[in-house]
């Protein structure tokens, strides 16, 4: 960068013209920057208002109570449409059934489209389900080995290249995982598409996140507190619980609602561990305490890998794939939002 | 207050389930659980209130493998199990049983602007395996084709190979859909493809069907076997049936099964 | 961290039996914590054994394959197989050239019935050199029956015995020269073409046909010095795999695993979102960190980190619902038309997965850049406007470049997580397993491909447990899994670098 050819500051001091030509240089350049900027923001922009428009004129209705509760609430059906006496009848399936009772139509001229009735109930169900089961799994490993890995460990070179190794592991693909946890847990150890099997999945694909954001957290906070309270008496532990992990909670809940996003988010790694296109019983609804485990459940991602990669794009479609991916693409966003409001409400209260 | 009332319809769900749900896991072929299937069931369970179904549909092979390992009753299949499958079965004690369910004909489909009239068998042979790869080749306007097929796991992919194109392989230039009804997206918004789906799905916007050596797909010509591409499906089971499973077998293959089966676009058995 | 545990270690010699209570819990405590971090690094540590122990089985399986496909004579019949379809794809560049006239006359106004009265000696032409092929064609065919026959056999432990496949060569022999007289007879008397550029086109195929036609008696010697009993050595199923530039599976004659047109693919899947997606971040963080207004900066960084929690299966949705097609309608349009490969019929293609990968990208490489260059220290800057340079002089030879390696870093990370990324490329790259055809320039960008992602998603479900094919789709993993382990690593070294430096 020394030998950058072009106007020497001085050069820019002493005549007025370069200088107006460096000025207008600028503004191209800050402008094109700008440009650029709003250009990233408006195509995300259009995408959000895409799914949003199209997809909020599912859930959202005109009438109280303003929330489509039956999108929300009923499991998916499979759709008719016929034409009926001059009119146009798109009916779901138990619908459809009781208006055959009373009715004569020819099954010839009846259409129907999978998963585009009903709503996605059984999959908001599965997605927390999995969601909490493997963020618990996570945390709860997560933590603590970030616990050990700051307050306990000499930080000897064995540490720092398990260190290195979870930093590294953190941008494996979560597709590699999938396959991992579908070697492991579905074949080799018989647990089947399970919940088990995803919790577990998903849980070991967020926890090298977990563990570096949590150490990171717990490095952050001054040495200072620590000796403080060592040298007052404390023990090694109530040191931690009192004077250290309360400055690195906010970093730590930080990282775990990203993970949040990140477990409810991903498709890849539940598409053979978790995941069913279809299913009827709700996960409470099993006969043994043990059976929950051991159920594969539906799961959100992957119903809207389903109705848009099996379902065909049409006017009947595009209710089910629009409304799942603007109640998805909600969730997710809230919880990132919850993410950011939170790391800036904490991070105004704990200066240092 | 709220809280024991959920509580109490949380256990009463428990209890509930307990007395009577049944569950029949089905996997396997995406033309048959796509459409076909999932509707068996919803009539099903309309006439047998408390059974449920879990129906994962990703093709013909994933259901042989499931009645394999044992992790479904139901295996839909859109081919017959090769001889390597039968042979991993015997080898873990389970007896593969076929049961006829459907006739099915594949039906090539090609943009509803394409004015080709008809194709010979050789001359979908030479499509599919990319000896030919322009329209004008077999009497189209020119224009590079466009093939599209279904994934490898599929029954179609590997039927269509046997009927159509001489076990050759596809060429390098297809494309790999998940489902039938994806290649007739994509085949109905590209004006140069040309792809194959069951007869379920020919009733997709923008495309048509074109006949083989002057014969259209239809019940007729699959059940007089004048149409080239036909083929039967599956239900793979674990020697015979038993349960639920058996009566849902029967439901299929018994005369309601078959109106549906009608209905949604199948040839019946009979 | 020493002189924490010599503060503890004073506090030893007071003990009571209350603090020797506390110590024991401490000790669990500490054993509890120690114990997490164990089984976490045991578990990653297995996630990485239990890949390569599945991966690496497919190099055993696929020598396997290897073997028995030069045992059983299938290589000796895709010798053949290589001259018909060489004869093939000749036939496919003659009608080619048809077009190409077909299509100049129509521009000069000819008529249907003109054109092919015109074109009618080319017909005799195409047609008899086509005809020419059929021999082989059906030799080809008749011995690849035979070698299944024999591939069978030979998997249920009879030997396979090659020698009835081999004494076909006395026919091969005399097909192949009965072609050599056809066609030598064809271009002996070739027929003209009235517009030059066919012309043009026509006399490459000639030229290749009696490349072509040279050929023949190398054919013939390497299917003379064919031996199915020369040994498939350990390393061909390595590079058969990491060099193989075919990818079939299920076939009824041979698969093949080669990983080269699914890493072709990821690459250029990649190539797209970085082109896309590092001048856009860059830009932005730039932007962000020293042009724009603090209202700006507070409505604009949240926003964008907030495109990141975009979920992908949410955006290959969108690829598929509007992006795609409106790339190919683009394209449709008269005034693009001058653009060599437009229009596109595919609208799933490389192009359509790199741009909304591109928006992946954006977010990881816009918040690792801008952090990076929001800690350059505040000294140089001053410096620099001390010295009298303006801002934009500052920006671009004092701030960037002293924040390099953060960029860079940055980037690294994007492509990371572009290269990893499954559901957009699954629903949108197309899922066509070839190497793109590079002859067409930048139009190979708009073409289908298949990516290693991709393939494990769509065919993991399928296989069965322990096969070549479970197996091979591992060793994909495994690729995938390195790659990212390095592309990580050098984000790492070079950030790390970038540290010091700047102190």
């Amino acid at each position: 960068m020394e030998k950058g050819g072009g106007a020497s500051p001085s050069s820019i001091l002493h005549s007025p013209s370069s200088r107006r030509r460096g000025w207008l240089l600028e503004k191209t350049i800050f402008w094109s920057f700008r440009l650029a900027t709003y250009l990233v923001l408006a195509c995300a922009t259009y995408i959000f208002l895409d799914i949003g428009i199209k997809g909020s004129s599912v859930l959202f209705t005109k009438s109280p109570p303003f929330v489509n509760l039956e999108f929300l609430s009923q499991a998916p059906e499979t759709l008719y449409v016929f034409d009926y006496e001059g009119k146009k009848m798109t009916l779901g399936d138990r619908e459809f059934r009781e208006w055959k009772t009373s009715h004569e139509i020819n099954d010839a001229e009846v259409t129907s489209v999978a998963y585009s009735a009903g709503g996605i109930w059984p999959c908001i169900v599965g997605t927390a389900l999995l969601v909490i089961g493997s963020m618990a799994l996570a945390l709860f490993i997560g933590v603590s080995s970030a616990i050990y890995l700051s307050e306990y460990s000499r930080n000897g070179p064995a540490v720092r290249l398990v260190r290195t190794a979870i930093l590294n592991l953190a941008g494996v693909p979560s597709i590699v995982f999938g396959l991992f946890g579908f070697g492991l847990f579905v074949i080799f150890f018989g647990w089947n598409v399970s919940l088990l099997a995803g919790w577990f999945t998903l849980g070991l694909m967020v926890l090298p996140a977990i563990i570096t954001a949590s150490e990171e957290s717990l490095r952050a906070v001054p040495q200072g507190l620590r000796e403080g309270s060592l040298a007052l008496g404390a023990t090694r532990w109530q040191t931690i619980r009192k004077n250290v992990l309360p400055y690195a909670m906010p970093g730590i809940l930080t990282s775990s609602i990203l993970g949040i996003a990140r477990v409810a988010g991903e498709t890849a790694p539940i598409m053979f561990t978790a995941a069913y296109a279809t299913r009827d019983t709700m996960p409470w609804q099993v006969s043994r305490f043990s059976d929950f485990f051991f159920q594969g459940v539906m799961a959100l991602p992957y119903h809207i890998y389903v109705v848009s990669s099996k379902i065909p794009q049409n006017d009947y479609t595009a209710r089910v794939q629009y409304g799942a991916a603007f109640v998805f693409l909600l969730l997710v966003m809230l919880i990132a939002l919850g993410s950011i409001l939170l790391r800036t409400r904490l991070r105004a209260r704990l200066q240092w | 207050m709220k809280l024991t009332h959920l509580a109490l319809a949380i256990a009463l769900a428990f209890v509930s389930t307990e007395a009577r749900a049944e569950r029949l896991v089905i996997k396997g072929s995406d033309t048959l659980g796509a459409k076909l299937v999932p509707q068996l069931a919803e009539q099903f369970k309309a006439q047998n209130p408390g059974a449920t179904f879990d129906i994962a549909a990703e093709g013909s092979t994933t259901g042989i493998a499931a009645i394999i390992d044992g992790t479904a009753q139901i295996g839909m299949a859109s081919r017959r199990a090769k001889p390597a499958e039968i042979s991993a079965a015997s080898a873990k004690g389970v007896n593969m049983k076929p049961t006829i369910v459907a006739y099915d004909g594949i039906a090539v489909i090609v943009n509803a602007a394409n004015p080709i009239k008809g194709l010979t068998k050789k001359q979908v042979e030479q499509i599919f395996t990319g000896d030919i790869t322009d329209w004008s080749a077999v009497g189209g306007s020119s224009g590079r084709i466009s093939i599209y097929t279904r994934n490898t796991s599929s029954g179609t992919y590997s039927d269509f190979k046997e009927l159509a194109m001489k076990k050759r392989d596809y060429a390098g230039s297809s494309q790999k859909m998940a489902g039938n009804e994806q290649i007739a997206s994509e085949v109905g918004k590209n004006a140069n493809g040309i792809g194959y789906v069951g007869l379920a799905y020919i009733k997709a916007g923008g495309t048509k069907v074109v006949p083989i050596d002057g014969q259209l797909p239809t019940v007729q010509s699959v059940h007089a076997k004048t149409y080239p591409y036909a083929r039967p499906t599956f239900y793979y089971t674990n020697g015979e049936p038993t349960g639920l499973a058996k009566k849902f077998l029967d439901f299929t293959i018994g005369p309601v099964g078959q109106k549906i089966v009608t209905q949604v676009g199948f040839v019946p058995i009979q | 961290m020493s002189v924490l545990t010599e503060t503890a270690g004073l506090q030893a010699p007071r003990a009571k039996s209350a603090h020797r209570k506390g110590r024991a819990l401490e000790n669990v405590i500490r054993l509890f914590f120690g114990g997490n971090a164990f089984v976490a690094v045991v578990v990653l540590v297995l996630i990485t054994l239990f890949l390569i122990r599945e991966g690496f089985g497919f190099f055993g399986g696929n020598l396997q394959n290897l073997r028995s496909y030069r045992a059983a004579g299938l290589e000796y019949v895709d010798i053949m197989r290589t001259q018909a379809e060489a004869h093939a794809a000749l036939s496919r560049a003659l009608s080619e050239v048809r077009v190409r006239e077909a299509r100049k006359l129509a521009e000069q106004g000819r008529s249907l019935e003109e054109m092919n009265s015109a074109l009618a000696g080319f017909d005799q032409f195409a047609t008899s050199f086509s005809d020419a092929g059929n021999n082989l064609a059906g030799l080809v065919s008749d011995l690849g029956d035979q070698a299944i026959a024999l591939k069978e056999r030979a998997a249920t432990g009879e030997p396979a015995d090659v020698a009835a496949l081999r004494s076909n060569y006395p026919a091969y022999e005399q097909i192949s020269a009965a072609t050599t007289v056809e066609i030598n007879a064809l271009l002996a008397n070739p027929p003209q073409l009235s517009t030059p550029e066919a012309q043009r086109a026509f006399d490459k195929v000639k030229a290749r046909m009696r490349t072509s036609l040279a050929e023949f008696p190398a054919e013939a010697q390497r299917l003379r010095e064919w031996d199915p009993g020369r040994p498939v050595r350990w390393y061909e199923s390595i590079t058969s795999f990491l060099l193989g530039k075919e990818w079939i599976t299920a076939s009824f004659w041979q698969d093949w695993y080669g990983v080269i047109p699914l890493l072709a693919g990821s690459v250029m899947v990649s190539v797209v979102a970085l082109t896309l997606a590092v001048p856009f971040g860059v830009a932005s963080a730039v932007y962000i960190s020293e042009i724009a207004t603090r209202p700006e900066q507070n409505l604009i960084k949240p926003y964008i980190e907030f495109i990141a929690a975009i979920p992908s299966v949410v955006l290959g949705f969108f690829g598929i619902a509007v992006l795609g097609q409106a790339i190919r309608a683009l394209s449709e349009l008269p005034i693009l038309s001058w653009v060599p490969f437009f229009p596109l019929s595919e609208r799933l293609n490389v192009f359509t997965a790199g741009a909304l990968l591109a928006l992946m990208a954006v977010p990881t490489i816009f918040t690792l850049s801008e952090d990076a260059l929001r800690n350059v220290p505040r000294a140089f800057k001053e410096a620099s406007y001390a010295l009298g340079a303006n801002r934009l002089q500052t920006i671009a030879r004092v701030i960037v470049p002293s924040s390099l390696s953060g960029i860079v870093s940055a980037i690294l990370l994007g492509l990371g997580r572009v290269i990893g990324e499954t559901m957009v490329v699954l629903l949108c790259a197309g899922n066509r397993i070839a190497i793109p055809d590079f002859t067409e320039g930048l139009g190979a960008f708009f073409q289908p491909v298949h990516t290693m992602t991709g393939i494990i998603a769509q065919e993991m479900g399928e296989v069965v447990q322990g096969s070549i094919h479970y197996r091979a789709l591992f060793m994909v993993g495994l690729v995938l899994f390195f790659l990212t382990l390095l592309i990580n690593l050098a984000a790492q070294k070079i950030s790390a670098r970038y540290r010091m430096s700047i102190g």
